[in-house]
């Protein structure tokens, strides 16, 4: 997969304050990708702008349908590339975080995550002393939208992200995977910082966000039960 | 006087589920499911009882309660503590109202709990971190006022 090319989709919530720097992580991946697609979700900020300000390979588009999975999906649909990366408008890539992925892909029928740092504004520093002696404060398996490489041929495979889904989109799509036996491979080390900060989509809906895992949870509950009383 | 448990709002999450009680431990990433009248006794749990309490909505909740009961329950309260799903509350901690009787949901059945960690790495990122305890947000600088 060593000359596969990559595009990385950024959706966009209104991000204008670390939208920049993290398609500046993209642009300076070892291993850059062929395009980026900033897929703006009802944005009433600068995000555009700010996007645009970048231009090739940078582009700009709205999303067909609001919310995170509908904006990634939107990007799956216009990605030209063998490879599909995701990044959040929030996150940061490590310099050879493409680079890793893309040599560790070595199968089309797999997808590749890797190794997510958490890290902390200031606002949220009181956050950071609290976690400090968890693993949230370690480098942590990139079950999350930036750490994600997914070949186009298993979008085609096995469908997209669900757009019902606000908060579990990507757990329940790797799930999905996961049952239609795509092998997940996850790389160890920290290629991606996830920003920690005041209006993380999980922290300002966090009971919703809560109550959909939960959710998640009980219909894997109810699947596993239902697969045993086959057996 | 009792000890007066609640679910830990902080570090987990719970929801009921076609009257099957979920929770997840944000720290830990494991989930439970409670049989039985766990789920019964789970839901008193979310505002805060006591064993005296637990037996009382029990009894109230179903039919042919065994004597044994009080000591199943007391055992299971011990489970939940061991896990870490439960916080005790300050002594003098006053019990909510009882909730109004919804009809009797059945025979009794011994409360159980199924803890599983198969999705612990999946949940380490994506669903919310646990909340800071109301003191540790006073205490910590960088929290806004």
């Amino acid at each position: 997969m060593s000359v596969a090319s990559v595009s990385c989709v950024i959706p966009v919530k209104n991000g204008e304050r670390f939208l920049a720097e993290a398609i500046e992580s993209a642009l300076g991946q070892t291993r850059p990708p062929a395009e980026i697609l900033v897929v703006l979700d009802g944005c009433t900020d600068r995000s555009a702008e700010i996007a645009a300000g970048f231009g090739t390979p940078v582009r700009v588009l709205p999303t067909r349908e609001p919310g995170p999975a509908s904006a990634r999906n939107t990007g799956i649909a216009e990605a030209g590339g063998d490879l599909i990366a995701f990044l959040d408008c929030d996150d940061i890539w490590l310099p050879d975080k493409l680079q890793a992925q893309v040599a560790a892909l070595d199968a089309a029928e797999a997808v590749c995550l890797c190794g997510v740092e958490n890290f902390w504004m200031p606002e949220v520093e009181a956050e950071r002393l609290h976690v400090a002696e968890t693993r949230f404060a370690g480098v942590l398996p990139g079950y999350c939208g930036s750490a994600l490489l997914i070949p186009a041929a298993v979008f085609a495979r096995i469908g997209v992200f669900d757009p019902n889904r606000r908060h579990t989109d990507l757990v329940s799509w790797i799930l999905r995977a996961e049952a239609t036996g795509i092998r997940i491979h996850i790389l160890p080390e920290r290629l991606v910082r996830r920003r920690r900060h005041q209006e993380n989509l999980s922290r300002v809906s966090a009971s919703v966000a809560r109550s959909e895992f939960l959710d998640l949870i009980g219909d894997r509950l109810r699947s596993s039960r239902s697969s045993s009383a086959r057996l | 006087m009792t000890v007066v448990y609640r679910a830990d709002d902080n570090n987990i999450a719970s929801k009921i589920i076609d009257q099957e009680a979920i929770a997840i431990n944000l720290v830990t990433g494991d989930y439970f499911s409670f049989s039985g009248c766990g789920s019964a006794i789970w839901q008193a749990l979310m505002t805060g009882a006591d064993l005296p309490r637990l037996l009382a909505v029990i009894e109230d909740a179903f039919t042919d309660v065994p004597p044994a009961a009080a000591q199943q329950i007391s055992d299971f309260l011990e489970r939940l503590v061991s896990e870490q799903l439960l916080t005790r509350m300050p002594v003098g901690t006053e019990l909510p109202a009882l909730a109004p009787r919804t009809g009797p949901l059945g025979p009794y059945v011994e409360p159980g709990i199924d803890k599983f960690d198969d999705m612990a790495t999946m949940l380490a990122l994506d669903p919310p971190m646990p909340e800071l305890p109301a003191q540790v947000v006073d205490r910590l600088p960088g929290t806004k006022t």
